[in-house]
């Protein structure tokens, strides 16, 4: 790949993709792909389901390029697909996967048998922590993975979701509070 | 965008809101963000782009396949159509009602309700202020104010097919998704308005009709005596642009075509201009749209109106609208409909100030009537209640830190006064000064123009029923006292000492006061008992306007006369009731479960 493209903005890129050059593409990918994979992993906690939802994310974008207004941030245009994709996902998931099974998932690791998120809860701590995420509503945890698992900044995070900065830095304070009930009701800390 | 947060701003923002078990937190956190896996390299760009552009091909490979297998599917569903019923669309339900809107059905005349359903051949009649929002499938309309709508037809099995007349009033209707056969026509006495995917306005009387577009397309066809309307052409009206038909238009069309000068398509063309809309009529349709569709975005069942706000803290009017709080957010209601909220927490009663809203919520912050945030500023301490008054140009913001702040409407602090222990009273405009009591028995009196404090008594007791200013005298409210004193002069002018008064309000030429043993009595400029009346215990929301004297006493809301005779009372549904609010017509009360208007 081309040094040059290094070199552009997100949007710079975007017009090159427009204009027919494939290669400008390969940098926003390798730009926002591992990000993207997280924040979707944060989402569905399960390997093979992010890839596959990154994958999607990344096809929507680049069949929907020319819609992109280049007057915009392409991240945070890229960011409200992904969390679209990932709620379509939870919502699609709720429908099947029940309370219980989910308890049973967690047993499961519990007891030592190896399941996809094995790979990730590797101690008491994180899977708790794990846990109470999860438990957050939708609102305060699209808040919370935005800025702790993508390290955005509020102004940013306030575009992707369309509310005031002040509600997403209320939003943050509240998930804190809570995972901290969360994890003090557990013993976890 | 791209500026990312580091670690140290992000374990700095736990700590500030975890306390003491920050640092366990940032260890989870820490750990939990180390757990979140590598990408692995399953897929590459090439994947990606290969991947858009081959299922397009893919597409194009399998069209012929698909237009075979369609073309069978379409035969199947045009015979499944002939012999059985298509899925019902939703019937027409009423969503929301605003006042008083009457339903003609079956020549009896009954009050429309939300969640009752309208059929064919029912009329809606809405009186003065008031409004009905009616669902018809994709399609919503709203009915304003002094308003006839009589549906003419309604279908809704197979296709959805509505149409209404209206004779008079305002009709604003915005339609999405409509489906081949689906058809949506409004008639007025003048014109006809064929809807389809769009959001007008249609205002109209006996004598004309206006239409006004949003977006999308409007054919306007006006209705010529002596001809179906089928047969008439009708001019397209686009977004952003309106048009008048009125009984002169019809007659002009009339005229021309009968002295054969143009065709009928022509002298309509001619004789029904459309223009540019008005700016102003955009910005109402806008906002109508913004209302419809906020109500339904909120809730899809019921709109979110004033009284699914619980538990409501405070409520402020600004012109015709409510700015209401609950412990979770701040609500703007139009029509008693919530318009928008921003959901954090109001840690105090907001004050309107012109187009401003005034609250603290952490910080002091001052909104528009849109919901945008105008200004935010760091005050010490928190404002108690209803406490903010303006100054001048400027609004005076005491707090339980013991600091006055000045501040001006483009939210710069001009002086911020250190009174030194928690101000526990309303600031009054005394002269040239502002006055103050605070928890540690103090009057402050501090110069609004240079921002200090130019007077300090210690008053021996705390002022926990307010102080009153008539300058240069002023009253002093205490649980056992109310002292009139000239402060110039530095001189007690009268006291009257009472057990356990628990509220006090100022009155024109005296001041009222409630005790704990359930009296109400009036005290004269000069220090008399003018009156005294007997209610209930616990006497509370005390309140003085034009129309006398309002209170709650235990769980009875009492409308008083000036000189102390009780008008009328009502019992309200349960106790720790509050006025949240007083207009010289209305009394807005907040009892345990519910939100009660009444009138004076």
């Amino acid at each position: 790949m081309s040094q040059t493209f290094k070199a552009l903005k997100d949007e710079e890129l975007v017009k090159c993709v427009i204009d027919g050059n494939d290669h400008a593409f390969e940098e926003l990918y390798q730009r926002y792909s591992e990000r993207i994979f997280k924040l979707l992993y944060s989402y569905v906690y399960n390997e093979e389901d992010a890839i596959d939802l990154m994958h999607d994310v990344f096809i929507r974008a680049y069949r929907h390029l020319h819609r992109f207004d280049v007057t915009r941030t392409f991240s945070s245009w890229i960011y409200k697909i992904a969390i679209n994709c990932a709620k379509n996902h939870r919502y699609k998931v709720h429908k099947t996967d029940t309370m219980i099974e989910r308890e049973e998932q967690r047993l499961m690791q519990a007891e030592g048998i190896k399941t996809p998120e094995d790979y990730i809860i590797d101690n008491e701590l994180t899977q708790e922590f794990s846990l109470a995420v999860d438990a957050l509503s939708d609102k305060f945890r699209e808040v919370f993975l935005l800025r702790f698992g993508q390290q955005l900044q509020y102004s940013d995070i306030a575009t992707i979701l369309n509310i005031s900065e002040r509600t997403a830095k209320w939003r943050m304070e509240k998930a804190i509070m809570y995972i901290t009930d969360f994890l003090k009701k557990r013993g976890a800390i | 965008m791209n500026r990312w947060a580091d670690e140290k701003e992000l374990y700095a923002e736990i700590a500030s809101y975890a306390g003491d078990v920050a640092d366990a937190l940032c260890t989870a956190l820490s750990r939990w963000q180390s757990s979140l896996p590598p990408l692995r390299d399953t897929y590459t760009y090439k994947d990606i782009i290969e991947h858009s552009k081959s299922s397009k091909t893919y597409k194009k490979k399998w069209l012929y396949v698909a237009a075979g297998i369609a073309a069978v599917v379409v035969c199947g569903v045009i015979l499944f159509n002939r012999f059985v019923e298509k899925p019902a669309h939703k019937p027409a339900v009423c969503k929301a009602v605003v006042g008083n809107v009457l339903l003609i059905r079956d020549n009896e005349s009954i009050n429309l309700d939300s969640g009752m359903e309208i059929v064919q051949s029912d009329t809606i009649i809405t009186e003065k202020k008031s409004m009905a929002i009616i669902e018809i499938g994709s399609a919503t309309l709203r009915i304003d104010e002094n308003s006839n709508v009589s549906i003419h037809s309604l279908q809704h099995t197979q296709v959805l097919s509505l149409a209404a007349s209206m004779d008079k009033g305002i009709l604003y209707a915005t339609v999405q998704k409509l489906h081949k056969g689906d058809s949506i026509l409004v008639k007025t006495k003048t014109a006809v308005a064929g809807i389809r995917g769009t959001s007008f306005l249609v205002k109209s009387d006996n004598h004309s009709t206006k239409l006004v577009v949003l977006d999308g397309r409007v054919l306007l066809t006006p209705r010529l005596p002596d001809m179906p309307t089928d047969d008439i052409p009708g001019v397209v009206v686009d977004g952003g642009k309106s048009s008048v038909v009125d009984i002169r238009t019809l007659h002009t069309i009339q005229k021309v075509v009968k002295e054969k000068k143009v065709s009928l398509d022509e002298a309509i063309k001619q004789s029904i201009p459309v223009s540019k809309a008005d700016e102003n009529e955009m910005q109402v349709l806008d906002a109508l749209n913004q209302n419809v569709s906020t109500h339904i975005a909120i809730d899809e069942d019921k709109a979110l109106g004033i009284n699914d706000l619980y538990p409501i803290v405070s409520i402020r009017l600004y012109k015709n609208d409510l700015v209401v709080t609950t412990n979770n957010g701040i609500y703007y209601c139009e029509n008693n409909l919530v318009q928008w909220m921003q959901d954090y927490p109001v840690e105090s009663k907001p004050y309107i100030w012109d187009d401003y809203i005034i609250f603290q919520s952490r910080v002091l912050q001052a909104l528009d009537t849109k919901g945008n945030t105008k200004w935010e500023i760091e005050i010490e301490g928190s404002i108690m209640g209803d406490s903010i008054v303006p100054i001048r140009d400027m609004l005076a913001i005491p707090t339980t830190k013991g600091f006055m702040y000045f501040i001006t409407k483009n939210g710069q602090i001009r002086h911020k006064v250190n009174c030194n222990a928690p101000i526990v009273s309303k600031p009054v405009l005394f002269g040239q000064m502002v006055c103050v009591a605070t928890a540690d028995g103090y009057l402050y009196a501090i110069d609004v123009v240079l921002g200090v404090s130019i007077y300090r008594k210690h008053i021996g007791t705390v002022v926990s029923n307010g102080i009153f200013a008539n300058y240069p005298e002023m009253y002093i409210v205490t649980t056992t006292s109310i002292e009139k004193v000239h402060l110039l002069r530095d001189e007690v002018i009268w006291r009257y000492n009472d057990s356990e008064i628990v509220t006090a309000v100022e009155h024109p030429g005296g001041i009222l006061f409630a005790t704990a043993k359930g009296t109400l009595a009036k005290l004269t400029a000069m220090g008399t008992l003018q009156w005294h009346i007997s209610l209930s215990k616990d006497i509370h929301s005390l309140q003085y306007t034009s129309k006398g004297i309002v209170c709650i006493a235990d769980n009875v809301f009492y409308h008083i006369s000036d000189t102390g005779e009780v008008l009328w009372s009502y019992t309200l549904p349960s106790r720790n009731n509050e006025i949240l609010a007083l207009t010289p017509k209305q009394v807005y009360i907040r009892t345990e479960n519910s939100f009660i208007i009444l009138r004076l």
